[in-house]
Order: structure tokens, then sequence, then C-alpha cells
């Protein structure tokens, strides 16, 4: 580690160019005229490269903030997956975004502050960094969820995300003043320090711990706090979908890895029976809840539930081993990637059908173009975890991580519902290729150019990790 | 650090809370004319319900006024402190209060300051 007193604001280099980004788009918006819409993706774009390039290419790590940020390969890891979300939705979205008018400045900006806390939450050295970025983060999806207010669902998602979000960020605080009260310090390193010459056993450190942990298990929406997260899915518009699912779920994943396992490693007995218990109840009541959905998003916030379970596994084995926090990251690539795509498609190829993102509109779709057929395909087979997709590779290494861990059962488990899921992500499949089109429905007109090619990148990439994992796991590894 | 005593004082106040509530309302005289439970009884005549719903207007004052509110509540630290924290602070608090000022030409643009 660095010297802790000193600012080391490069490494901070990042979040800083993200956050002026999204500063750029207010402003432009402000001075601009009106006709000026697409300087607010290139703006975006800008920043979102150029952070990018200076997160795989640091010009310095280590603590930075006197110690309330710290830039090290989890870090790394997971501003890489937020990201590369926020570049597929840049590249993917503009025809989404233009065809429900949805106001472009005040998108771009909130997806670029939404970014900017979830890098926070993931580099946080402090347990007030934590909370801040999680707010940061919290409140630009809150208003993002309401971009289509005027329309059924999006203004009651917004409401429903900001009531239950805000309750869960009351748990949060309350965990963490009591861990500051029995330890004495916010700062991430010195509550590991100071945890190895206490006693553990102490019902305000466990008290702590566990309100942390509902909090936490709230904004990753792990049963059995999970029931805001389909409504809030269903409700709020696709693009943001796609990004809540995918970006602020592995911005919280990689918060919840930094506070519980390197800093509360040490009171493991007080929370591990709790996460077990959960990723059980998450992965059997995801699972189940899925296969009975008729919309195509609910299914996927369903899905998303119970991936949330599996990758508690990968939390559970890294608390007795952390070198298999590179489990969890590695999943959470191919997971953020594969729902950014399918959130995406969906409601493009929903649009041709009924527009209400119903299962059944994605019947006949092979006839109408084999190339979507085929792009989705390799993504709801990655999603169940068949091999030679990155989602297969993810899921071995997150439950070998369990197993190794001692955790058999609750590997046994997730085995089991995953079979459970391959119903439901092969019925989309079925409907696509062995069903013929609804009569009446409208002529096929062909998708954005962009957004296919993007997706279909996206797919491709998903492939590549599937047989040459080691491309993204080598920098997952460094941790 | 004993919480006992802390637990007992949240005891005591909430039964002080609660007792005042139930006393009132038992030892308490009902009004016999209509006229004694409103509001205020000083000869003005009531003008309605005081439970009108309010332009919204006012809550985008209020939230504009929570920039010069932040604002304000940096500015004076820093005041205080400028002699040690030297360039560097004055570098730091030209950049918070442009991001702040920012806000508020947004929010002129958006036409916000027109609606009185």
């Amino acid at each position: 580690m660095s010297d802790a007193s000193s600012l080391n604001l490069l490494s901070l280099l990042p979040e800083m160019l993200v956050a002026l980004a999204g500063l750029l788009v207010i402003l432009a918006n402000a001075v601009g005229r009106d006709s000026a819409d697409g300087a607010h993706r290139w703006i975006s774009l800008l920043g979102v490269l150029s952070a990018l390039w200076f997160t795989l290419n640091p010009l310095a790590t280590g603590a930075a903030m006197s110690g309330t940020a710290v830039h090290d390969g989890l870090a790394m890891a997971g501003n890489t997956v937020i990201l590369a979300v926020l570049l597929l939705l840049l590249l993917g979205g503009e025809s989404y975004l233009k065809s429900r008018r949805i106001p472009l400045a005040e998108y771009h900006s909130l997806s670029l502050f939404a970014a900017t806390g979830m890098m926070s939450l993931v580099s946080a050295g402090d347990l007030v960094t934590v909370f801040m970025g999680i707010e940061v983060l919290s409140i630009s999806l809150y208003c993002m969820a309401a971009l289509l207010n005027e329309e059924e669902g999006g203004r009651e998602a917004a409401l429903k995300y900001f009531l239950t979000g805000s309750f869960a960020s009351g748990f949060l605080l309350f965990g963490m003043a009591l861990v500051f009260g029995f330890t004495g310090t916010t700062n991430l390193d010195a509550i590991a320090h100071s945890l190895t010459s206490l006693d553990t056993d102490n019902w305000m450190l466990i008290g702590g711990a566990l309100l942390m942990l509902i909090g936490f298990l709230f904004k990753v929406s792990v049963a059995p706090f999970h029931n805001w997260a389909p409504d809030v899915y269903d409700g709020s518009p696709a693009i943001v979908t796609a990004f809540m699912s995918t970006a602020a779920k592995a911005a919280a994943f990689t918060g919840l890895a930094r506070v519980f396992v390197p800093a509360l490693g040490e009171a493991a007995d007080a929370w591990i029976p709790m996460l077990a218990l959960c990723a059980a109840l998450t992965m059997i009541l995801g699972n189940f809840s899925a296969l009975v959905q008729d919309s195509f998003k609910r299914m996927l916030a369903y899905s998303g539930v119970a991936h949330a379970g599996y990758l508690l596994l990968g939390i559970l084995a890294a608390s007795s081993d952390s070198a298999h926090m590179a489990s969890v990251l590695f999943y959470l690539l191919p997971y953020a990637l594969i729902n950014g795509v399918l959130f995406l498609v969906g409601a493009a190829i929903s649009r041709q059908r009924s527009g209400k993102n119903l299962l059944d509109d994605f019947k006949g779709l092979a006839a109408d173009s084999p190339l979507l057929a085929i792009l989705i395909t390799v993504c709801l087979l990655a999603l169940a975890g068949i091999p030679p997709t990155a989602g297969f590779v993810g899921k071995f290494y997150l439950f070998m991580g369990a197993v190794d861990a001692g955790h058999v059962g609750l590997a046994c488990l997730g085995i089991l519902t995953s079979v459970v899921s391959v119903y439901f992500y092969l019925r989309v499949i079925v409907y696509a290729w062995f069903h013929k089109a609804p009569a009446g429905s409208a002529p096929w007109t062909p998708l954005d150019g962009g957004l296919v090619l993007v997706t279909g990148l996206s797919a491709l990439l998903l492939l590549v990790l599937g047989v040459w994992p080691n491309l993204w796991l080598s920098i997952t590894a460094t941790i | 650090m004993n919480y006992l005593i802390v637990f007992l004082e949240l005891l005591l106040s909430m039964a002080l809370v609660v007792g005042a509530l139930a006393f009132s309302r038992l030892l308490a005289p009902r009004p016999a004319v209509q006229t004694e439970s409103r509001p205020y009884e000083c000869g003005a005549e009531l003008v309605g319900n005081a439970r009108v719903r309010f332009h919204a207007g006012y809550y985008l004052v209020a939230l504009l006024f929570l920039v010069f509110d932040v604002e304000a509540a940096f500015l004076y630290p820093w005041a205080m402190a400028q002699a040690q924290v030297g360039l560097v602070g004055l570098i730091e608090i030209v950049v918070f209060i442009s991001i702040l000022l920012l806000a508020l030409v947004y929010a002129w643009k958006k036409r916000v300051l027109e609606w009185l």
C-alpha cells in the first residue's frame, strides 16, 4: 500500500473522467441548442472510453484520498464491468432512446453519474465511501427509472425503487454505525486490523454486520429482499433496466465482497449462516418464480435474482479463501453483458409485436430474423450455463469454489436449480425457432444496425470467453 | 459503556409522549361549540382547508435553495481554514462551486425560474 496520507488523485482518474463527462453533458444541454442531441452521446462515449483506457492502464494505483479509496485489482475488474455495460448501452441504445423519446441529456448525464457512484463503490476503502457510492448510484437510478413517467408502470417503478431503496440504505447506515461503534473506525483496512485483536463474539459487531448485509442484499435483490426487483425492472425503460440489473448489481456485489470478505472476514461466523440461507432461498425462489412468468422482462428479473444467489456462493467461497473472489468477478462480466444484450434486444423485438415485452413476442423470430434468433439463443444458453459459453465457465468456477469452501449442499442446490432454469430459458428459444408468428402481426422491419452489431459482438465475446476464459480470468485473478 | 441508561431514557421519553397524549385525551374538555375546534379562534374567518395542494414550483425553488444552502455550509469551514489549505483548497472550492453553479445554470435553462 502506498502512503495513505497522500491524495493520489491520478488513481481516481477513471471516476473523475466519467463524472466530468456527466457534467459536460449537462453543460452542453444547458448552453447548447436543442438540435445538438448527438453531442450528449459523443461526450459520454469519449468519457467512458477514456475512463476504460485508464482503468485498464492505470497511471497510479493503491490507496487514494487518505485511504478512503483503493485502486486495486478488485476495483479494476469492477470498473471494467461497469464501463463495459455503459459502452454497450451507449453504442447499442441509440435507437431505443430515440424511439421512446427519452430525454437524452438527462439519460446520459444520470447514467454517467450513476456509473461514478458505482465506481466509487467498487474502489471504496472506507465505509463512508461505500455509503456515498451506493447513494450516488441509487439516487441516479431512482431518477432514471422515472424517465418514462408518463407511461403505465413508470412512476410506480420509480416510487417502489425509491422507497425500498431508501429503506435498505437505512439498514446499511445503522449497520455501519454499529460496526464503527465497535471498532472505532470506518476505514476498511483498519476494521480488519482491529478485529484481529478484538473479541468478535459481540452483539454490536454481529448486529452491525447483519444489518449491513441486509442493506447490501436489498441492493443486489437477494431473496427474501428481492420483491422490488421484478416490478421495478418491468416498469422502467428497458435500457435503464439493462443498466440497473447489470452494472448496479456488479457494483453492489463488488462492494459487498469488499466490505465483508477482507474487512469483516474475522467475523465471518456471524454473517456466513445468514448469507448461506439467503443464497439457498434466492436460488430456489428466483428460478421457480421465473418459471411462471409471461413477461420477458419479469422472467429476466427473476433470473437475475437467481443469479444473485449463484454469485453469493462465490462470496461464501471467497470468505474461506480469498482466491475465489476471482470467480465472482469473472462471472460478473458475462452476466452483465448477457443481461444488457437481452434487455436491449428483447425491447427492440417486442416493439415489432405486442410492445409489452411478452414471451409470446419471440414466436416466429427465426423466420423473420435468423441472426437475431441466433443472438438471443447464444445469450440465453449462456445464462443457463451451457458450454461453450462464458456462462458455463462462470458457473463452473462459482460452484467449484463453493465445494472447495465446504458448502457442498449449496453447490448441489445451485446445480439443481440451474437445471430448473434451463426450462424457462429454452422456452424462449423454442418459441423463436419452432413456433409461428401470431397471425396478423405486422411485417418485420430490420432492427437498427448499430444495435445488432454491438450486441452481436457482445455475444461473440461470450463465446470467446467461454473457450478462452483466461482472457478475463487473468485480470480478475490478480487481486 | 453502559447502554442500559440510554435504553431506559428511550423508554422514558416514549412513555412521556404517550402519557401526555393519553392524559390530554382523558382530561381535556371536549369543545361544545363547533368554532372552538377550529385552528385559530382569533376572530378571522376560515378561508378553507389547510390541506391544499401547493404549486410544484415551490418544490423546485426549494431544490434550488438547497444548491446555495450546501454551498454556504461548505464555504464557511473553508474560509476559516483558508490559511492552512492554501492554493489547493482554493482550487478545490472553485471546482466545488462551479459544479453547484452548473446545477443553477441547468435549472435556469430549464425555465425553473420563470413560474412566478
